[in-house]
């Protein structure tokens, strides 16, 4: 496998998944100041990257991510997911968060489904694709439990299969682990990277935990604090496939650990 | 040798475990036993003064009646057949007020949660016929539906309507927002969203109205009866009360009440078979 994951490579509109261009935001405070939360951030993620966003809580991650979503619309600048500037959340789009939101009153199967029912996916096919999900996560024998008969671990891992059964071409994550123990957080980390290596979709993964951005992606971009710019982009070339567990003793994965670390402090301290 | 060893201690350790359970088993039916054994004590013993203190000239029966009078009352009745219709008939304007004021307010407080301005328009009338003491429109529901059945189910519905109303738009609003958030990030249309997370969310609270409202449906007919009806049991006991007949009014009372729980139990029996999914925690 040779490494395709250099973020400086030009690249075509077709090779671009994401596209953050100029992105500036502001949200309004109590005191009717409004408050600046972005500035100008622009950063393009190429078709089956696995790009993390790191930086101190309140640097405008997750609003970025929101952007990316749909959810959000940039006061200046513009979001950009496969070659469509982005006005609402798209179907080919996938968002997972650190709070699993099942629905309590579905099964986990049906949970798993209910992107598919949304999008008005015949009953049967719903079911194999269900199946093959819940399969995937290691939960066959869970599909008529209700959340509150799972572990934190397995809801996260259902909603895991839920974003992942709308098959989508790029996925979104807002620390999808940071809600788990540090046991059951890295075996669904490994999980995720076993299921990702496979069809490699565009991952923009959102999380405070270096250890975490490095182990999992391609490439980290840190954010400053407040109001939030680019500190550093990092491209992490350790070989694939991964595992989690047993990256963190690796000399290369401490050496890039130790230069995000640095670019962290750094922009901490920037004002 | 040491696996035989393990074995057996595992053995040992699952053989308490089951003795341990078998015990705690044994311990909550016999907790169970005697809660039902000393609250029929109590009620034994609060029967049995009562009766006693009337036999002991204590306690005047022409206010208070006594025990037998109202078990002979009851036994006549239901011999002769003659409390029936008006059981029926009070049973029955309960259950349509019940069911229209249930079925009119949790469309209500779904048309208002979907059309803000529809809510802001209708919030101060809503108010005020809220806080007015329903009971007081019933002369004029009689001079509205007549004496008959109309003017009770109309009370009633007045105060069901608004139970279920308040009850399902604080369902819809106490909803987790990140259910929404995450049901809008996985493409759900406004539609959807309402029809797969926000009514199906608002459920338990519709039902928390239902328990509710059915026993203001039966306290609004039983009002309206005593007020003016031709039949019913509200009807009876103003009768009975009129006729200084105690235990007549007491044994209606009773009867009345038999009703309540029975509502009540059917209520809780729908609610715990659709929220299954809420398990032991509802």
């Amino acid at each position: 496998m040779d490494s395709d994951l250099s973020p400086v490579v030009p690249l075509t509109s077709l090779d671009l998944a994401i596209r953050i261009e100029g992105v500036s935001h502001a949200f309004p405070t109590p005191d009717g100041k409004p408050m600046l939360a972005l500035d100008d951030v622009s950063f393009d993620v190429p078709r089956g990257q696995f790009l993390a966003l790191v930086g101190a809580s309140g640097c405008g991650k997750t609003t970025i991510l929101n952007m990316a979503a749909g959810l959000l619309q940039p006061v200046a600048g513009e979001v950009t997911v496969n070659g469509e500037r982005v006005m609402r959340p798209s179907r080919r789009t996938g968002y997972m968060f650190a709070r699993d939101g099942l629905l309590p009153w579905r099964s986990a199967r049906s949970n798993i489904e209910v992107g598919l029912e949304l999008r008005g996916v015949p009953p049967g096919d719903r079911t194999s694709v269900g199946s093959r999900l819940l399969d995937m996560i290691g939960l066959s024998a869970f599909g008529h439990a209700y959340p509150w008969q799972l572990s934190q671990g397995m809801r996260q891992r259902v909603a895991l299969a839920r974003t992942l059964a709308i098959d989508p071409d790029t996925l979104l994550m807002d620390e999808p682990f940071a809600a788990l123990d540090a046991q059951t957080k890295l075996m669904l980390q490994a999980e995720f990277l076993r299921i990702w290596e496979r069809d490699r979709k565009t991952v923009l993964f959102v999380t405070h935990d270096l250890a975490e951005a490095v182990a999992l992606s391609d490439r980290v971009i840190v954010l400053t604090r407040r109001p939030g710019r680019i500190q550093a982009d990092i491209a992490i070339d350790l070989p694939r496939p991964r595992d989690p567990e047993r990256i963190r003793f690796d000399g290369h994965y401490l050496k890039l650990s130790e230069q995000v670390w640095q670019a962290l402090k750094t922009g901490e301290a920037a004002l | 040798m040491t696996v035989r060893t393990e074995a057996a201690a595992a053995d040992r350790v699952l053989d308490t475990l089951t003795r341990s359970e078998a015990e705690r088993v044994a311990r909550r039916r016999r907790r169970t036993f005697w809660v039902w054994t000393t609250r029929a004590g109590v009620l034994g013993l609060f029967l049995g003064l009562w009766q006693w203190g009337v036999d002991a000239r204590l306690i005047d029966p022409f206010f208070f009646s006594q025990p037998s009078a109202i078990g002979g009352f009851l036994t006549d009745e239901i011999r002769d057949g003659s409390i029936w219709p008006h059981v029926f008939v009070t049973l029955s304007e309960t259950l349509v007020g019940f069911a229209i004021g249930a079925a009119a307010g949790v469309a209500a407080g779904i048309v208002r949660m979907q059309f803000p301005f529809a809510a802001d328009v209708s919030n101060p009338f809503l108010t005020i016929l809220n806080v007015l003491p329903r009971v007081a429109l019933a002369p004029m529901f009689i001079i509205w539906f007549g004496v008959g059945e109309g003017s009770k189910v109309a009370l009633a519905v007045s105060l069901v309507f608004f139970i279920l109303m308040l009850n399902t738009e604080a369902g819809i609003r106490s909803l987790d927002r990140e259910l929404i958030l995450t049901m809008r990030a996985l493409g759900a249309t406004d539609r959807q969203l309402f029809w797969k997370v926000m009514l199906p969310g608002a459920v338990p609270a519709i039902f928390g109205g239902m328990r509710l409202g059915v026993v203001y449906a039966l306290l609004a007919v039983v009002v309206g009866e005593m007020i003016s009806a031709r039949m019913g049991l509200g009807q009876r006991i103003s009768f009975y009360a009129a006729s200084f007949r105690a235990e007549g009014v007491l044994g209606t009372i009773l009867v009345l009440a038999m009703i309540g729980l029975m509502l009540n139990f059917v209520v809780v029996r729908a609610e715990s078979m659709l929220l299954k999914w809420k398990g032991d925690a509802a």
